[in-house]
């Protein structure tokens, strides 16, 4: 890990997280895992899966405990080495993979079931509301076994949300739906979160879901934050070769630095703050590059592939070795416009096109270890 | 956001916050493994006390023991236990291969048909072939006339008051013990694995030795041991039909001879053998733990049977049914007609059953009270704590009643003792033997028995349930206590009502135990019935025996259902 991204402190925040660490027998599943979360917003858990990001949601819910660090929940500590808070008591709510619905109580006693103490004129009151704004008033009387993936979630939501959490935790909570149904599903929830001001922590593995739903992304690699920042910020200046990689498809050029500059098949980039004889690479996203004709310079590429996605195509391409480079190997994949392929005269069964890449969208990352010179 | 929405806002969890209390880590649920732990230490008690009354034993009286009664009695019940083995593995096996395997007339009805004699008590089938195989009973009194002899002194069969009829009988009620895991087992085995035997060359015979016999081996062994258990805990039938045991030799050591030491020492011997018992359980599984992964796969499709074979197969699955099922309760059925018809049903018999009915549905809710206590600490902090009280409360299941009610018996009557000298002292006035004269004594020895029953269901209940739904109820403000009532005893409803049916029907049949431990004066409709075979007089015994064969049917029918829908999610 290199850089954390902004990450201003919160003034209050409703959750704080510090030097967490949860190990099980020789595997260390979290490491070190520090962060606060401000009232009203919305983190993404982001990871690989195994990466420990589903047991720190259960640390923060008390299910389990860490072997170190310190959890507040609106300033108060709720967990640290010797002591901690149920989680019956911390008013988390947490809406789980499985949804959880308990299979013997209606919809509407599910989303009851957390309204504690509550009047039975207010728990009336609050889980007709809950299913209002949840949409599902239709289903108050129905069973769990009678729902669909959609609205189960809706009711799990419900649930979670009726008894006012000051946090709500969510593990994978759109994994579970047909691809076509869950945008729609991620936007209603997003609107019901935003409507309910409650900071939310959403675990999930797909960053494209991160990038379309958080406030804020912690990305988690092997129990460790790798970067923490805006969704924007992490996917246009990611911090490590890791985030840019995670964060979506892209390439990486290696190369040396040399004079200051990284030395790559595709032209030379600045690389400040890099040793001489350093290996790194020039790592860029599809959309850095452009085409052109291959006599129109730009750098010399083969078509490897085209495939057809409907709103695009696909362009796989080989960069071919000239008399200065090898860069055999190399390939690189970019997406265009359907419309804009015939213009990179691209659909002409062309097999040699010019390659062009915007420095200004390449970023340099160190992949070696130091060369010996800069260590002495 | 509407109005009372707002008023209720005042109750949000945020504004609770306010008052969270911490508490030292590590503390969920440790009262409810401090009742587990108790719950183990009740069960073993009786172990400890048994222990500790077998070292009084004398030297000298141990010898004599040891040359006239244990070593005579260990022999019997081994070549019982030996016996009863090969009869029914052998039946419950063969059966088991016939209904899994086969498709003939009837199979459907036998399936689960086959499973009826478990509701007979081996007491009870015993007290029945006494009176219909006696040499002027109405077994013999035909067959003598078919054959045109006169009288008994002409002809007669073999004495049923013998080693291989006791062995006989056992195997006709405790067959099925083997006959529903094997075929489970059967059932399950994978077609792909019998077609590449037969593709390697075997024979359909030699298929049944050479692959599914041995895969079966597992489910053999636990079905096996489990009724050579009961073989061993037995009572009545061993002495009804005069096989000394080891088990009556407890009872006549104890009640006869009033040798409380003698009889924990053969008692331990007793235990010795069921460890002999566990130990060839786990031999007889070894190695086999693979076997039970083949649940996915393609069943094998049953060999049909056509005609005269089919209908053979029937007749060959139905005879033990007859037999062990069918002829009993004719019998008891005909019997307790004729008696009811003509001297109507004595209130001794009302007050019997009453007391059986008590005394059962009180072992029953503790028995329920104590495995969900067990089981739920074990979901609650699952690990080797909570793994090892579920083991130790569990072990009574192998315990025979006398070796349980001679453990329960010293402990309890001291506890007796000191209530009386306690309340004497106190208020000049004492209340005799309260806990052995009010059968709470007994009842204790059920619990003890029957624990592991309530355990293994209820635990295999929860197992069902996904541990993301405890996760959400702790999250939505329920601790392990409102969970429990919540969530988990309504989800596990159905097994717990399957393990209060089992657990009731059992103490409703338990006699050896009954028999040491009941209040004076006290009788329930098992030890009725004992008395009157003891006795050698046949008044309402069959109504007795009626009463608790039909109670023993449901828990029977309530099996074959569950081996049904399993066998059925199978296919």
């Amino acid at each position: 890990m290199t850089d954390i991204a902004p990450s201003k402190p919160a003034p209050n925040p409703s959750l704080s997280l510090q030097g967490i660490s949860r190990h099980y027998g020789d595997v260390q599943a979290l490491n070190d895992i520090s962060f606060d979360l401000a009232e009203g917003e919305i983190l993404c858990l982001l990871g690989a899966s195994g990466c420990g990001k589903s047991t720190l949601l259960r640390l923060i819910a008390g299910i389990e405990d860490p072997d170190r660090g310190e959890i507040r929940l609106a300033g108060q500590l709720v967990s640290d080495q010797s002591a901690h808070v149920e989680p019956e008591a911390r008013g988390i709510g947490f809406m789980f993979q499985d949804y959880a619905l308990f299979p013997h109580l209606s919809v509407a006693d599910n989303v009851a079931f957390g309204l504690k103490g509550w009047s039975r004129a207010e728990t009336r009151a609050r889980v007709s509301e809950m299913l209002d704004m949840a949409g599902i008033s239709a289903l108050a009387d129905r069973f769990p076994h009678m729902l669909s993936g959609g609205e189960s979630q809706r009711v799990a939501l419900a649930r979670a949300l009726a008894p006012r959490p000051g946090l709500l935790l969510m593990d994978e909570p759109f994994s579970n739906l047909d691809q076509g149904l869950r945008a729609t599903v991620r936007a209603e929830t997003l609107s019901l979160l935003h409507q309910m001001r409650v900071g939310t922590i959403i675990v999930t593995h797909d960053p494209q879901e991160a990038l379309a739903v958080a406030d804020r992304i912690v990305l988690i690699r092997d129990g460790r934050i790798e970067a923490m920042g805006t969704p924007r910020g992490l996917y246009n200046d990611p911090p490590t070769a890791y985030t840019a990689r995670f964060l979506g498809p892209g390439t990486g050029l290696p190369g040396r630095i040399q004079n200051g500059n990284l030395v790559t098949p595709l032209g030379q980039f600045a690389a400040p703050g890099l040793q001489d004889g350093q290996s790194a690479e020039a790592f860029f996203r599809p959309q850095a590059l452009s085409l052109c004709a291959a006599d129109q310079g730009g750098y010399p590429a083969r078509v490897l592939r085209r495939e057809f996605l409907g709103a695009q195509d696909r362009l796989t391409l080989a960069l071919e070795d000239t008399a200065d480079t090898d860069c055999s190997g190399i390939k690189v994949q970019l997406d265009l416009p359907a419309a804009s392929v015939d213009q990179a005269t691209a659909s002409q069964q062309v097999d040699h096109l010019g390659l062009r890449l915007d420095p200004a969208a390449v970023h340099i990352f160190a992949t070696g270890p130091q060369p010996e010179a800069a260590k002495s | 956001m509407t109005t009372t929405a707002l008023t209720a806002a005042a109750k949000t969890q945020a504004g609770a916050r306010s008052a969270l209390r911490r508490a030292p880590r590590g503390r969920t649920g440790r009262a409810w493994v401090w009742a587990a732990a108790g719950v183990a230490v009740l069960v073993l008690i009786p172990v400890a006390a048994l222990l500790w009354q077998a070292v009084q034993g004398s030297e000298g009286l141990w010898s004599h023991l040891w040359a006239h009664v244990l070593l005579p009695a260990l022999g019997q019940s081994l070549i019982l236990l030996g016996g009863v083995g090969v009869v029914v593995i052998a039946l419950g096996t063969s059966l088991a291969w016939l209904v899994a395997r086969h498709d003939f007339p009837g199979r459907r009805i036998l399936d689960w048909a086959l499973l009826l004699p478990l509701a007979v008590p081996s007491y009870i089938i015993a007290f029945v072939y006494l009176d219909l195989m006696h040499p002027l009973g109405p077994v013999q009194d035909t067959l003598r006339a078919i054959l045109g002899y006169a009288s008994p002194r002409d002809f007669r069969l073999p004495d049923i008051r013998s080693m291989p009829g006791a062995i006989g009988l056992l195997g006709l009620v405790l067959y099925p013990y083997v006959y529903l895991p094997v075929r489970a087992m059967f059932a399950m085995q994978a077609a792909g694995l019998l077609e590449a035997g037969r593709m390697l060359g075997c024979s359909r015979r030699a298929l049944f030795w050479r692959l599914a016999l041995p895969l079966a081996r597992p489910a053999i062994a636990v079905g096996a041991s489990l009724a050579l258990m009961e073989a061993l805990n037995d009572i009545g039938a061993s002495e009804f039909l005069g096989v000394r045991t080891l088990t009556v030799s407890v009872y006549s050591t104890w009640v006869t001879r009033s040798d409380l030491p003698g009889a924990a020492q053969i008692a331990l011997v007793m235990l010795v053998v069921v460890a002999g018992l566990v130990a060839l359980e786990r031999l007889g599984r070894r190695r086999q733990r693979f076997a039970g992964g083949a649940q996915r796969l393609r069943p094998v499709t049953p060999l049909r049977l056509h005609g005269l074979r089919g209908w053979l197969a029937f007749g060959l699955g139905a005879l033990p049914v007859l037999l062990g099922f069918g002829v009993p309760l004719a019998w008891l059925i005909s019997e307790s007609v004729t008696r009811i018809g003509t001297a109507g049903i004595s209130a001794q018999l009302r007050t019997e059953t009453l007391n059986t009915l008590l005394l059962s549905a009180g072992a029953t809710i503790a028995v329920l009270t104590g495995g969900a206590l067990v089981a739920f600490a074990a979901r609650l902090r699952p690990g080797a704590v909570t793994a090892g009280i579920g083991r130790l409360a569990s072990l009574g299941y192998a315990m025979p009643g006398t070796v349980i009610a001679l453990g329960v018996l010293v402990p309890v009557a001291g506890l007796d003792r000191l209530i009386d000298t306690g309340a004497r002292a106190l208020f000049d006035a004492g209340p005799g033997l309260l806990l052995l004269g009010s059968g709470i004594a007994l009842g204790y020895a059920y619990f003890v028995r029957f624990l592991a029953i309530s355990i293994g269901g209820i635990e295999s209940g929860f197992s069902q349930i996904p541990r993301s739904l405890d996760h959400a109820a702790r999250c939505l403000g329920h601790g392990p206590g409102a969970s429990f009532r919540r969530l988990h005893l309504p989800l596990t409803r159905p097994a717990l009502a399957a393990a209060a049916l089992l657990v009731f029907v059992d103490s409703m049949k338990e006699l050896s135990a009954t028999l040491l431990l009941r209040p004076v004066g006290v009788e329930t409709l098992a030890t009725h019935l004992y008395g009157e075979a003891a006795r050698g007089t046949y008044e309402e015994g069959a109504v007795a025996a009626l009463a608790i064969v039909a109670a023993g049917i449901a828990p029977v029918i309530a099996l074959a259902r569950l081996g049904r829908r399993k066998s059925t999610m199978v296919g």
